[in-house]
């Protein structure tokens, strides 16, 4: 498709003058340009754009010819006829001077630029041509429409008379046929009974000649519109009648499309009414509409005056409309819109003003619709006025507007490629993440045989798939080629490009030649004997099989046709190409696995057999003719074929059910005939080869049946060649894309089992449904469809003086392409449940299932149907809703779709929605059955608009504690707020209740927007939200701890608070203390204060070896590890012990002062002798149970406690095996003194601090909680972590406390029996 | 059995998939290597005698390479060296195609005949019969990284199952370890280096049964960071694989992936491993690095400002670290690129004003399009041509040049060449490549971007054709064949910066996933 690509290019006459140019002509090669002025006739080149020769009329006979109109071009560029006002028609002979060029650069002698290639002047230069003119003629009438037909020249006067002028002769063979002698009807059957014009002064306002319809269409002076042809082969007032438009009476102008036989009728309402003749009847046909819609354009759509011109694509793809007010739109041959300059940036600057729309005196689409040519009417206006320099004057209104357009529009073999490839006048466009997705393995094989081109394993299915498709769409940034310029420069233009299936090559066609380029090497391949380039003319299209490029071609120097193919990797040199001969000229080619598909200029088709040759250092491919198909009887012209295809496409699918392997054969021909899809099927009715004795070449020569019309309208046809199980009805269906009418999808219906298909049931289905974009590449697995659109970019406000208003940039946005994406597959589900083809679709969704938007479809689908019918005014006899809610019901993520789509829909549609798909109470609870909790609080504010607060308040609850209870501190915080909400709200207006039944209430609907907007908004900005959380939160005693006491007053907070303090209280019960310290952080709950109430009762501990242990695990703290002890290995044990000893000695004495406060501390105290007996034991047990800090004194008592954590833990294996018994040995080793251990490598200093210490977090976490429990008084939890921690300051500090502060005797008792308890526990438990 | 079932080997991948399911046992937080320490410890407590089993001779060089970047205590006999240099050569053997060796020139794929038979990735080679395991490398976020940037890499080791195979038997792997390093290659002729300190080689004469990851490799190793044990002893049971994951942040202030005329700097992540009495096989992965200056000054300013006091609060801050480097990067690069502002520049040669030229900024991330327009109607001299190139220049620093003076080398990234005899007004859109190389500087090069313009101007002023209004006779102009031209160009220095490394990963030249068959 043709997309606007940058700023036009404004041309300058070299040429002084005051005439400003009204119309522009391209003679038929579109090489030159005829430029029209009142009193000038100028011609241009295309490439370069430059003046070639001007002819001034003189004034005398100026004024009796009157201002030059209209320009027509002889077929052979020889001749231009040119109409004056006055009725009069000026014939310039063109007399060419061979071999003579313009503007030829001279360099200065010495320079490096000397061109030395021989042909640089015919590449780079201008033709000379001079303009002699060579007749007048008068026709005494003014002239209203100039047409060349074939060797004649049809013009149209306003006295009603149509003119055959013959080129050559001119005088000789004019005729006159007066147009009220032509009969005209309603179609051609009954043209017997036509009546005619009937008026004296009709006469035909515009007028174009269809080769393919052979007739021209035309509007008349009164608005009506119609086509006239010869009914035998002379062209005489008898011999001709015409057919009406029934409903066209406005026509201004008209446009033939001569590819897709369609008459595109402009009228004075702006629309365009697109035509086409009915081929049984004769009849006109309207095929489609062009117009602008109130929805996109809401201030221009009515307002554009009449259509003033149209002019189709030279490939007839796209015609560009103009209307009387101005601005561009393009459209694709069947209605598809692409660009528009009436609205967006075109119509405004960015400062919101409005611009002038640019109006369009004559256009003209430069070769292969690159460039087109455009002759500005405001320019000629504001000529005059503008006479404030010199420079203004030269001016010129000529603007080149510049175009990319896909490969497809030229080289429809593209089309069974799934990338989109874009071509520029000197550059290609590739969607990007092409190179990567070649590397990953789902798109790998390239090789022929008939193994899925993906081989995907199945479990990669989903993880793989999202990958590839983030790399497809993941940004909109296009992979630019530009075209090696050597080639560019003497093959211009660019006609055909392909790229490989795996998106690393790419091929490109110019005028002679090609040339290919590698992604991966970033390199291109020119011919290496130019020769051999300029020797070659591809006429059918270029296509890749698999490294082999393959393409039609006329041999200039053999003088016929040639199939060719060439190996990339190989020199591109023909001794490396593999040659065939062709009957006639080829005129389509494409590739379908290994068999290459030509359509011929004789109307056949011809299908080939590819094979690669054995590798040799060179290897080849070879071709051998498989079939051939005559397809004169169904096709009128050759040129009406869009594309041709061999496909795997059947209607009988039952057989390839049964026979899978058949699924990827070649089945049938499409056939694009002008935009109707006609299906050719292979006869299989006949009798049957079994396969056994069925060679490749026997099977391929089975007959085809008769052709069979699939579908009217087509621009482009999507198969593949692919099989997948999986997802069967992806890849075997057809997909086309219709224009303004969308796409359609011909889907195959399987049926469920094996068992045979109903016989009611049609095995495939035509299935239309609308996309936003215009399709350029379909995506079978991913269920995508890829396209492009035109974006734009403001510069103008850059350009802030005044004397720039008239640059380009000002005047026009910059416009670019971006890469879009669209998914289908609601539309086609609901299409197939329409049709209750539930089944189907249940199928054909489970196939997708595993796609990262899937949901996504779901939600598309549910909330399409819901806001059609829902808001349907009258009641409808058979909703789908409940069919698309129950079919969601089949997939698991059916609460989540469901809420998603509520919350995106207006409340008052949701009544009907949950009539559809269930009580909303019940789903919530669903949801917390499934422990969904993030859905559930989505459907709780469904509940709270559609229930009595009570009950919200009551699942609010309900989910809030749900909430805490798995650490979703996101939602809790969300729960606190909406919780606190419902209170306020309710306490000071109570809502009107809504009742279940009608949601007419509007003050419950006003009340919901306010909560969800709240709500929602919270949701989204939820990271700034968290950040703002974590800084305020992250005190527990800052300001958010008052915030909570501070509102306390209200009963809500009370409420919150009160269920805040429960689950503090049964995580500290249950001794969760990293889940309490989440829970606070995140909560912003004040832990201290709390705390400091619970001192004596949750804050206790209970049990101090459950609680030790407890901690152990939660803090992935590893239990301190021990000296084999003597009883295992007295050896070892000695061993080691003595170097621990000196160390134990030096930490000692550093430490000195804590051993004395421990002392005193401990002794104060009333301790159990058992416990106290010695210093040294003391001093043992607490180091090993907090051994870790810098000091290392505590390895002796630490073997009791090891012992019991294995036991405990149950991983008791043999003492001597145990890697950790081993390892403690070196936890003694204190890596502070790493001079005494000088023996052990730093190795062991890292295993050792390891091993015996938890994670940095873990120690930060739990010194933090010391810090609170510290802080509250919770002495008891003070002295675990102390011995978690393994630091004797810490249980040194809370002795000291205790005896310091008053502490109450039952915190000391209650010590004393814990550390008793783990003492008994460290001694016994191993 | 060998390099048969191609088939049937992809499932065992793929189960890797790009997700890494089982994280080495090694690595409980994917860095720090922790508790199987202790077997190593149990064998050689303080660096004893041991029993030269094979398996545990290769345990010496993990102990060894575990160090940060040191080399190995090993060479524990004559057997272990021995084997290892004939792993050197035997190295370049099959698996050379794949690695991707010499200074990251990929291999020429050999299209339609190997990995038309595989799914690509899978790429399994003749290996010796009865053993082979596959060790599949994916960096899965693709091949383009920031500098300072954390790279994750998915190493997946599988034991094909083959159905060929009768003696279907357990793998062993002695140890892997993986390793990321930046090679330094300069051209003979125009750098000249200062005699190396030989460090490397030093390395590499002690011992060679230690993993060197750049043993093989042209050039220098500037950068490498500290070699990181993937396991020791794996067992791999027939058809079953392991997943581990490498993570390691690349330095902030390395060069560059860079690919000039005179120096090169080419990362890679090399994987090391070593089956039981074999020599050590490398799998290497090349990455590209971006490297975006003043990253560094700007990395997480706000970090201390929000770091949270509550330790309980930064759960997902590690996670988060890496992405908001890639995130800063991007915030920087737009801030820097964004904004737009008209430069207009008058262009006249000696005979007078030729035309203007007008760009909108300056500044640019590798893969935007570099837009500029031309007003060639207020200009005194025709110009008939106009190209503009857009162009790196590559230069040595003035110490380490080869001859004194040589010139800088110009490459030439997109060029547009236009005809504008008779234009008024036109415009270019250049791509700047989304696989070139920000420019940069480090202390032997520097790369610097500019536009490079040459003109095409006529010798005679343009004066306009004046058509007289009342002429006698009609007139036919037509252009004149030959006009006497000069050339001149000019030079328009502009700035391009990398952009978000995933976005580059699209098109890197660079495959994310890379195999051997050991």
């Amino acid at each position: 498709m043709y997309f606007l690509s940058g700023w036009p290019k404004r041309l300058r006459c070299p040429l002084e003058t005051l005439e400003q140019p009204l119309h522009i002509q391209t003679d038929p090669q579109r090489a030159f340009f005829a430029v029209l002025a009142p009193s000038q006739l100028s011609i241009w080149y295309s490439r370069p754009s430059v003046l070639i020769v001007s002819y001034k009329e003189l004034s005398k006979p100026a004024s009796q010819f009157g201002p030059y109109k209209q320009a027509e071009w002889r077929p052979d560029s020889t001749m231009i006829a040119v109409s004056t006002a006055n009725g009069y028609i000026l014939f310039f002979d063109i007399p060419s001077s061979r071999d003579k060029y313009l503007y030829e650069p001279v360099y200065p002698k010495g320079s490096p630029h000397v061109k030395g290639t021989p042909r640089y002047k015919e590449e780079q230069c201008a033709p000379s041509l001079n303009l002699e003119m060579k007749k007048v003629l008068d026709l005494q009438a003014s002239i209203t429409s100039l047409q060349s037909m074939l060797e004649d020249l049809l013009v149209a006067t306003a006295d009603g008379l149509l003119h055959l002028i013959h080129w050559d002769g001119m005088t000789n063979g004019r005729k006159a046929i007066n147009l009220s002698t032509v009969p005209f009807s309603v179609d051609l059957q009954s043209s017997r009974a036509g009546s005619f014009l009937g008026f004296e002064d009709i006469h035909i306002r515009d007028m174009e000649y269809c080769a393919t319809l052979d007739g021209f269409a035309a509007v008349f002076n009164d608005g009506r519109v119609g086509f006239i042809t010869p009914i035998s082969s002379r062209f005489t007032a008898e011999q001709l009648r015409g057919v009406w438009a029934q409903d066209v009476f406005d026509g201004t102008c008209v446009a033939v499309n001569n590819k897709y036989r369609l008459m595109a009728f402009g009228c004075a309402n702006g629309s365009v009414q697109v035509y086409t003749i009915d081929n049984s009847t004769g009849a006109m046909q309207l095929s489609h509409k062009l117009e602008l819609t109130p929805k996109q354009y809401p201030d221009i759509w009515n307002k554009t005056g009449p259509v003033k011109l149209m002019r189709w694509s030279p490939d007839n793809c796209v015609v560009m409309v103009t209307w009387e007010c101005g601005g561009l739109s393009l459209w694709s041959v069947f209605g598809a819109q692409l660009i528009c300059t009436l609205g967006g940036d075109f119509a405004y600057r960015s400062d919101g003003t409005k611009k002038d729309p640019l109006k369009i005196s004559s256009m003209s689409w430069g070769s292969e619709g690159y460039h087109l040519w455009v002759i500005d009417g405001n320019c000629s206006l504001n000529a005059g006025c503008d006479i404030d320099t010199k420079n203004e004057a030269h001016q010129l209104g000529i603007l080149q507007f510049q175009f990319i357009k896909s490969a497809l529009t030229a080289n429809t073999c593209m089309s069974n490629q799934e990338q989109v490839l874009l071509q520029g006048e000197d550059r290609l466009y590739l969607n990007c993440g092409d190179a990567a997705q070649a590397q990953n393995p789902r798109s790998a094989s390239a090789h022929s045989d008939h193994k899925p081109i993906r081989e995907r394993g199945p479990f990669l299915e989903g993880s793989l798939d999202s990958q590839g498709l983030s790399t497809l769409l993941g940004h909109r940034h296009w992979h630019v080629v530009q075209i090696h310029s050597t080639y560019l420069e003497s093959n211009w233009p660019i006609r055909f490009s392909a790229i490989d299936k795996l998106g690393q090559n790419v091929a490109v066609v110019g005028k002679f030649g090609f040339a290919h380029y590698s992604l991966l090497t970033k390199k291109w391949k020119l011919f290496g004997n130019i020769t051999q380039e300029q020797n070659m003319i591809v006429t059918g299209g270029i296509a890749w099989w698999n490294d082999f490029i393959v393409l039609a071609c006329y041999n200039l120097s053999d003088r016929q046709e040639e199939l060719r193919i060439y190996l990339r990797t190989s020199n591109l040199d023909n001794a490396f190409a593999h040659v065939t001969k062709v009957q006639a000229e080829t005129l389509l080619l494409s590739v379908f696995r290994d068999i290459v598909i030509l359509f011929r200029a004789d109307c056949s088709i011809c299908l080939y057999s590819i094979e690669r040759q054995p590798d040799g250092p060179n290897p080849t491919a070879s071709i051998q003719v498989l079939q051939e198909v005559s397809m004169s009887r169904y096709i009128p012209h050759p040129f009406l074929v869009v594309s041709v295809t061999l496909t795997s496409v059947r209607t009988e699918t039952g057989i390839s059910l049964k026979m899978p392997q058949q699924a990827c054969e070649a089945e049938s021909i499409m056939l694009n005939l002008a935009g109707q899809l006609i299906m050719v099927q292979r006869d299989r009715s006949g009798p049957q080869i079994r396969e056994k004795d069925s060679s490749p070449n026997q099977r391929k020569l089975l007959p085809f049946c008769a052709p069979v019309v699939l579908a009217q309208s087509v621009e482009n046809v999507w198969t593949t060649c692919r099989a997948n199980k999986q997802k069967r009805h992806l890849l075997e269906a057809l997909w086309l894309s219709c224009g303004g009418s969308g796409m359609k999808v011909w889907l195959p219906l399987f049926p469920r089992d094996h068992r045979k298909p109903h016989s009611f049931l049609s095995r495939r289905i035509m299935l239309p449904f609308h996309i936003n974009i215009y399709p350029l590449a379909v995506l079978f697995e991913d269920a995508l469809v890829l396209g492009a659109v035109n974006d734009t970019v403001l510069y103008d406000c850059l350009y802030t003086h005044s004397s720039a208003r008239q640059h380009l940039e000002v005047l026009f946005p910059f416009c670019i392409v971006e890469r879009t994406s669209q998914i289908y597959l609601h539309h086609i589900l609901r299409q197939l449940l329409v049709r209750n083809l539930g089944e189907q679709a249940l199928l054909l969704a489970h196939s997708c299932a595993t796609l990262p938007y899937f949901p996504h479809v779901l939600e598309l689908m549910l909330h399409e149907v819901l806001e059609e019918e829902a808001t349907s005014r009258e009641p409808i006899p058979d909703p789908l809703l409940p069919t698309v809610a129950k079919f969601i019901t089949e997939f698991p993520l059916f609460l989540q779709t469901v809420v998603h789509c509520a919350r995106k829909t207006e409340y008052a549609l949701w009544n009907y929605l949950f009539a559809a798909v269930g009580n909303p109470k019940d789903l919530f609870e669903e949801c917390l059955m499934a422990q969904d909790l993030d859905t559930a609080a989505s459907y709780l504010i469904i509940l709270q608009n559609m229930e009595v607060p009570a009950v919200s308040r009551q699942h609010a609850t309900l989910l809030f504690n749900t909430a805490l209870e798995q650490g979703k501190w996101d939602l809790c915080r969300h729960m606190i707020r909406f919780l606190k909400a419902i209170g306020s709200g309710e306490s000071e207006t109570p809502p009107p209740t809504p009742t279940t039944q009608e949601p007419s209430s509007t003050g419950g609907f006003e009340f919901f927007r306010h909560r969800s907007i709240s709500l929602s908004q919270s949701a989204e900005n939820l990271p700034a939200n968290k950040f703002n959380l974590q800084k305020t939160l992250s005190m527990p005693s800052g300001p958010s701890g008052k915030r909570w006491s501070k509102d306390s007053d209200c009963a809500e907070n009370m409420y919150i608070d009160m269920m805040l303090w429960r689950h503090a209280r049964r995580l500290l019960e249950e001794i969760r203390l990293k889940d309490l310290g989440c829970f606070a952080a995140q909560l912003g709950f004040e832990l201290i204060g709390w705390l400091c109430k619970e001192r004596a009762r949750a804050a206790r501990v209970e049990d101090f070896v459950i609680a030790l242990k407890r901690l152990h695990k939660d803090f992935l703290w590893p239990f301190p590890v021990i000296p084999a002890c003597s009883v295992n290995s007295p050896f070892k044990n000695g061993k080691y012990k003595t170097a621990v000893g000196e160390q134990l000695l030096k930490s000692q004495s550093a430490d000195s002062f804590l051993n004395v406060e421990m002392d005193t501390g401990v002794s104060s105290a009333p301790q159990s002798h058992s416990w106290l007996s010695t210093i040294n034991s003391s001093q043992r047990e607490m180091d090993t149970v907090s051994s870790h800090g810098p000091h290392m004194q505590d390895a002796f008592l630490s073997p009791l406690l090891n012992k019991g954590d294995e036991c405990s833990i149950g991983s008791a294996t043999d003492l001597t095996e145990t890697s950790s018994i081993v390892d403690g040995d070196w936890t003694m080793v204190d890596e502070n003194i790493s001079t005494l251990s000088l023996t052990q490598s730093e190795l062991e200093h890292i295993s050792l601090e390891l091993a015996s210490k938890g994670p940095h977090k873990s120690q930060v976490q739990l010194r933090y909680l010391l810090h609170i429990f510290m802080e509250a008084g919770c002495l008891d939890w003070c002295i675990i972590i102390g011995l978690i921690l393994r630091e004797s300051s810490i249980i040194n500090q809370v002795l000291i406390i205790l005896q310091s502060s008053d502490a109450d005797g039952e915190i000391w008792q209650n010590i004393k029996t814990g550390l008793h308890a783990v003492d008994r526990w460290a001694s016994t438990d191993w | 059995m060998a390099g048969a079932e191609p088939g049937r080997a992809a499932p065992g991948h793929s189960r890797a998939g790009p997700k890494i399911r089982e994280r080495s046992r090694t690595f409980p937080n994917g860095a720090e290597w922790s508790p199987s320490l202790s077997e190593r410890r149990r064998r050689f407590p303080n660096g004893a005698e041991w029993s030269p089993s094979l398996s545990e001779r290769a345990r010496v060089a993990v102990s060894a390479a575990e160090g940060p970047c040191v080399p190995p205590v090993s060479e524990r006999g004559p057997r272990a060296g021995r084997a290892v240099s004939a792993g050197t050569g035997l190295w370049g053997g099959p698996a050379a195609g794949s690695l991707g060796s010499r200074l990251g020139r990929r291999p020429a794929r050999t299209p339609g005949s190997l990995p038309a038979r595989l799914p690509a990735g899978v790429q399994v080679r003749a290996a010796p019969a009865g053993a082979m395991i596959e060790v599949l490398a994916q960096l899965s976020r693709g091949p383009v990284f920031l500098a300072g940037e954390m790279l994750e890499c998915g190493i997946v080791f599988t034991n094909p199952l083959s159905a060929t195979s009768t003696s279907a038997s357990s793998e062993m792997l002695a140890w892997a370890s993986a390793q990321i390093h930046c090679q330094f290659h300069s051209s003979e002729n125009r750098v000249a280096l200062p005699p190396s300190d030989d460090s490397k080689h030093d390395v590499q004469a002690e011992n060679e049964t230690v993993f060197v990851p750049n043993r093989g490799e042209r050039g220098q190793c500037i950068l490498s960071t500290p070699p990181k044990i993937l396991f020791c002893d794996l067992r791999l049971d027939p058809g079953e694989s392991k997943s581990y994951s490498y993570c390691e942040t690349l330095p902030v202030d390395g060069p560059p992936s860079f690919r000039g005329q005179s120096v090169k700097y080419v990362y890679k992540l090399t994987i090391g491993c070593q089956r039981v009495n074999s020599p050590i096989k490398l799998l290497r992965v090349p990455f590209r690095v971006l490297v975006l200056h003043g990253l560094k000054d700007y990395q997480f300013p706000q970090d201390e400002v929000v770091a949270p006091s509550n330790p309980f609060l930064e759960e997902e801050e590690g996670v988060k670290k890496d992405s908001r480097l890639a995130d800063l990067a991007t915030e920087l690069l737009m801030a820097a690129t964004s904004r737009r502002s008209l430069h207009v520049y008058n262009i006249s040669n000696t005979r007078g004003k030729v035309g203007m030229f007008g760009i909108f900024k300056t500044v640019y991330k590798i893969g935007e399009d570099i837009l500029g327009t031309f007003n060639f109607s207020e200009g005194d001299i025709p110009c008939l041509q106009y190209s503009v190139s857009l162009q790196t220049e590559e230069s040595i620093q003035e110490e380490f040049q080869r001859r004194h003076g040589q010139p800088v080398s110009y490459s030439t990234h997109a060029r547009h060449q236009e005809s504008c005899l008779h234009t008024a007004r036109s415009s270019f859109s250049l791509p700047i490549p989304l696989s070139s190389t920000p420019g940069f500087t480090t202390n032997i090069v520097s790369l610097k971007w500019r536009l490079h313009f040459e003109f095409v101007t006529s010798r005679e002023s343009g004066e306009a054709h004046t058509v007289p209004e009342n002429q006698s006779e009609t007139i036919t102009w037509t252009g004149v064949e030959q006009i006497e031209v000069d050339t001149f160009s000019w030079d328009l220095p502009i700035k391009v910066l990398p952009t978000n490394p995933v976005l580059a990963s699209y098109v890197s030249q660079f495959s994310s996933t890379n195999s051997i068959t050991i």
